[in-house]
């Protein structure tokens, strides 16, 4: 058997390599399979027209896990991550509020607001810095399992616990009150400009199909301070060479360990030879074997798609069937011919090195979330926006630019039914730049390309159920132990020798690679391959 | 031993002196209208009234069957039985929950602070045990979801969910897609059950004989204007004709807010409390109509729920949201001889432009337009409607909000009003809370009077 392979990976995106390069370098024998033709899934760079690079998908990179740059060294194989210096919030009034990693500067700029939320800013963050500083080994260890009776299960339930204690009455409170209350009744506690609540705010709600009003949206604020505290001096960065640069490094770093990445390459199914997986089928056919399979894609459609129904116990199905995806977001990437000044404040200053949002009000995005709730995208979205091409030259042609626009919401399940889609893609497109053009009004005029993405396109072209970027909700009844089901939370399937690697997973999306590094761990402590 | 004073002569205020006063205490109770009920008079809806509670007050009262309730939409006609067969399986999953959810809305709140009693987490810890492990991970899997989603997964049509959904939403600031909605109507119908006979004013009548007996001194046309302290403990309360009540003890049922920020001079509230309590949120969201009728408005039906479907109720619940008014309110409709109330749900206490006579125009004929889809409206006579503006002036509700406190998950239990006040006490020495803003969250259970009496 010299060409079984340790372990299959199904699906190149970030997680997928990640899990691989850890297990190479264990010294296992890996293959990791992707459909498309180019690696990261949703974190991928494509040259979509000449001489413009988007990061077409996922464009920032937000708690990348350190230990996995280190130990995949990941800038020896070309990683190289750009701090994004400010978060840009123009208003329709021509006011406009920029927060940067200058705290002087800051409190200046919010000071103009209210004095007195100026005052509260830095509180603010110091307290959510303490509560990050709890929360954070919780992305960096496998979600406990309360049912079970382990020792070592119930000493990491204790520690937990005990962790919590030790914030302290108020702390544990606040902590508390971030986990179930909504974005803007949180903030709203805290602060009394709404210019400001709403784009601090917005976090809470990329990617989910809830809007900042709904209770739960709070907890997403305290990735913001969580990144601070991983050292770098935000917690949102650029990859030099877009977000497929961060996949195209592990790729490298995997393959050096020893790791066999193919693409072109769709697994069509999982064999599975009583209840456990033996290998894949390749959409072309071509059989592979290997001692367990890893799957990087969305655990729906990893079971209810690649194994079958059939294989799978009858709880286990229902959890899958009730697993939240509902995309709600999309995507446009501009090509431009030349920088759209925002009126509010014109100029590539710092201002525009950083993130943009459009996020005037919490009204704003409380009526672009109705629109989403009755099953249409929003007339006037969300949007947070980033320039590559000030950040990183090479991404578009000597003065010319490159715009990424996350838009939201863009709810996958629209009235006229999903694959409708692309009847609508060019009105929400309009829709985007229509918004966008009550800021930049020179912006239409500027415009060479422009690539639209709806959700139904993250699904067909990118495997991403329902458009969820998650790859699942990120919702409280969706997390830790119940990610994506609960009792298989830990990377472990009820079918023997399948595993779990992907956002699917716990702690779940965006550009973290935890998921992928914790599956690795669990089966490399195992000992399943 | 020693003299207690009560202030708010609800159903709540009646049941904490009852208790002081079964305690050996000398007790007076203050209501500042001419007569006891406090908005006890605008509430129908005896059903969630803890049997637990009644039998602690020793009140003779004689329970009978819930009132059906009869669902009115666009597409729909139908009673909801207690026994209906689609709704078997959904109802189980609600029993199997029932007992941890009494217990805990039965027994002081789990005191978490560090310091904090132990002997309150006992409550919680048995109830826990009997639950189980799965089922408990289970209800933290529907606690956090939208009422919508989780009625969805007992195939439940969404028309009949807004007849099982709206009574819940009545004491929240949610709609049906509102994450933890779910948990709100959980806890709605598992602490539902039989209702008085008689109704409220039945109720209030066997209060009012017990507190007599108790030996209870009531004082109605008495508004209590300020909580007296002295070196930092209660002294006694001043009415607003200047007199003073003098007390060692007082608790208060008019709302956690307006106890502490109105009542208790600034200066002896520590800046932490007037902090926790500032943000203490009772926004109120539905409208309350009474009138009279020759005949009922839905023949042969005591409640009455007129929603289309669960959509009808979260637009009204984005038009409060937006603070707009509500094009289509949805009603819960009670109905008594020769009387209706009405809750109209998705008026905002804080509507743009405030609540003018205009707007309470335009409310009063978009509730006359829902009803008129389905029902004679001409018989409606002596109507009077009720902002919830009116319900902060008149009844002195903070926010207009009828639970004097939304139903959130950072407002239940525990945190009901705040941690440091999670047993019925102020912070302040000999100032008890008590009332619907209080530990248990849920509607109206009576249950906070009996707990904040201890």
């Amino acid at each position: 058997m010299g060409n079984r392979y340790d372990a299959i990976i199904v699906g190149g995106g970030h997680n997928g390599l990640v899990c691989a390069a850890y297990l190479a370098k264990a010294g296992r024998k890996v293959l990791v399979l992707e459909k498309r033709h180019i690696l990261g899934g949703a974190a991928c760079s494509e040259e979509i027209y000449p001489g413009f690079t988007y990061s077409v998908c996922s464009y920032v990179v937000s708690l990348l896990r350190p230990q996995i740059i280190r130990d995949l060294q990941l800038s020896r194989f070309g990683l190289s991550v750009l701090p994004l210096e400010s978060t840009f919030t123009p208003y329709p009034d021509g006011r406009s509020l920029m927060r940067s990693a200058d705290p002087a500067a800051t409190r200046r700029e919010i000071a103009s607001f209210s004095a007195r939320d100026a005052d509260v800013y830095s509180i603010f963050g110091k307290a959510m810095g303490q509560l990050a500083r709890f929360t954070k080994p919780i992305i960096d260890e496998k979600a406990p399992n309360p049912m079970s009776w382990k020792p070592a299960e119930l000493m990491q339930l204790l520690k937990m616990g005990k962790r919590f204690r030790e914030l302290g009455d108020d702390l544990s409170l606040l902590q508390y009150k971030l986990t179930t209350m909504s974005a803007v009744d949180f903030l709203s506690e805290w602060f009394e400009t709404d210019e400001l609540i709403a784009p601090m705010a917005c976090s809470g709600i990329i990617g989910t199909m809830l809007g900042v009003k709904s209770p739960g949206t709070a907890y997403v604020l305290l990735h913001h301070y969580m990144g601070e505290i991983d050292g770098s001096s935000r917690a949102w960065g650029f990859a030099r060479g877009g977000t497929g640069a961060i996949s195209m490094a592990i790729a490298r770093s995997a393959e050096h360990f020893g790791a066999e990445i193919r693409t072109n390459a769709g697994v069509q199914q999982i064999k599975i030879n009583r209840g456990q997986a033996t290998g894949v089928v390749l959409e072309d056919g071509t059989e592979l074997d290997s001692k367990i399979v890893i799957s990087g894609a969305e655990p729906r459609l990893t079971f209810l798609g690649l194994v079958g129904e059939s294989e799978l116990p009858d709880d286990f199905v229902t959890q899958l069937k009730r697993y939240k995806l509902r995309g709600s977001s999309g995507k446009v990437n501009l090509s431009l011919d030349r920088f759209p000044d925002f009126a509010a404040r014109p100029g590539t200053g710092l201002h525009m090195r950083g993130d943009i949002s459009i996020a005037p009000n919490t009204d704003y995005l409380e009526r672009a979330y109705d629109d989403a709730k009755y099953g249409d995208f929003s007339k006037k979205p969300f949007m947070n926006i980033v320039f590559p091409s000030l950040l990183d030259p090479d991404m578009a042609p000597e003065g010319k630019h490159v715009m990424s626009i996350f838009v939201q919401y863009a709810p996958y399940h629209i009235k006229e039914g999903p694959s409708h889609w692309p009847e609508k893609r060019e009105a929400f497109g309009d829709a985007v730049i229509d918004t966008l053009a009550e800021y930049c009004p020179t912006l239409k005029d500027s415009i060479l390309h422009r690539q639209v993405l709806t959700p139904w396109d993250l699904e067909v072209d990118f495997g991403l159920t329902e458009g969820n970027i998650f790859h699942g909700e990120l919702s409280l009844e969706q997390l830790m132990f119940q990610r994506p089901a609960s009792g298989w939370a830990q990377y472990k399937t009820p079918i023997q020798s399948l595993w779990l690697c992907g956002s699917g997973a716990h702690p779940g999306g965006g550009v973290m690679g935890a998921p992928g590094q914790l599956a690795a761990k669990e089966i490399l402590m195992g000992g399943a391959c | 031993m020693g003299r207690s004073v009560v202030i708010g002569g609800g159903a709540n205020g009646l049941a904490t002196a009852v208790t002081l006063a079964a305690n050996g205490d000398e007790v007076t109770l203050l209501e500042a209208q001419s007569e006891l009920g406090g908005r006890c008079a605008l509430l129908a809806d005896t059903t969630t009234v803890q049997p637990w509670a009644v039998t602690q007050l020793g009140l003779d009262i004689d329970w009978t069957d819930a009132p059906a309730t009869k669902l009115v939409g666009a597409q729909v006609l139908r009673t909801i039985l207690p026994d209906d067969e689609s709704l078997a399986p959904w109802r189980k999953q609600v029993e199997s929950f029932r007992d941890m959810i009494v217990s805990l809305s039965t027994h002081a709140a789990p005191d978490i602070r560090q310091q904090g009693a132990v002997s309150t987490l006992l409550p919680a810890v048995v109830s826990g045990f009997k639950l189980g492990r799965a089922r408990g991970l289970e209800l933290a899997r529907i606690g956090p979801l939208c009422a919508e989603d989780w009625l969805d997964e007992w195939n439940i049509d969404r028309a009949t969910q807004a007849a099982l959904i709206l009574p819940a939403l009545r004491g929240s600031w949610m709609g049906p897609r509102s994450p933890t909605s779910a948990l709100a109507v959980l806890f709605h119908h598992a602490l539902s059950g039989s209702a008085i006979k008689g109704g409220m004013d039945a109720l209030m009548v066997a209060l009012r004989k017990r507190a007599d007996g108790a030996g209870v001194t009531i004082q109605t046309d008495a508004l209590v204007t300020r909580v007296q302290l002295s070196n930092g403990s209660v002294s006694g309360v001043e009415l607003a004709d200047g007199s003073v009540v003098e007390a060692e003890r007082v608790v208060s049922t008019v709302g956690p807010r307006r106890t502490l920020l109105e009542l208790v001079d600034p200066r002896e509230v520590s800046g932490s409390v007037q902090q926790a309590i500032g943000s203490y949120r009772s926004r109120g969201i539905v409208a309350h109509l009474e009138c009279s009728v020759d005949t009922p408005l839905f023949p042969g039906a005591e409640h009455v729920v007129v929603a289309d479907d669960t959509v009808m109720i979260e637009r009204a619940f984005d038009d409060a949201k937006h603070r707009r008014l509500p094009t289509r309110p949805a009603l819960e409709v009670f109905q008594s001889d020769g009387r209706a109330q009405i809750l109209a749900y998705g008026a905002a206490y804080d509507l743009d432009g405030g609540w003018t006579d205009s707007a309470r125009e335009q409310l009063h004929a978009a509730i006359m337009a829902v009803l008129g889809e389905h029902t004679d409206t001409a018989s409606m006579r002596n109507v009077v409607l009720r902002t919830p503006a009116d319900l902060e002036k008149e009844l002195g509700m903070t926010g207009g909000h009828l639970f004097h406190g939304e139903f959130s998950l950072d407002q239940f239990l525990s945190f009901r009003p705040h941690p440091s006040m999670s047993n019925h006490e102020s912070g302040i020495e000999g100032l008890g809370l008590g009332g619907c803003g209080t530990h248990p969250a849920g509607g109206f259970t009576l249950v906070q009077g009996v707990l904040a009496g201890r």
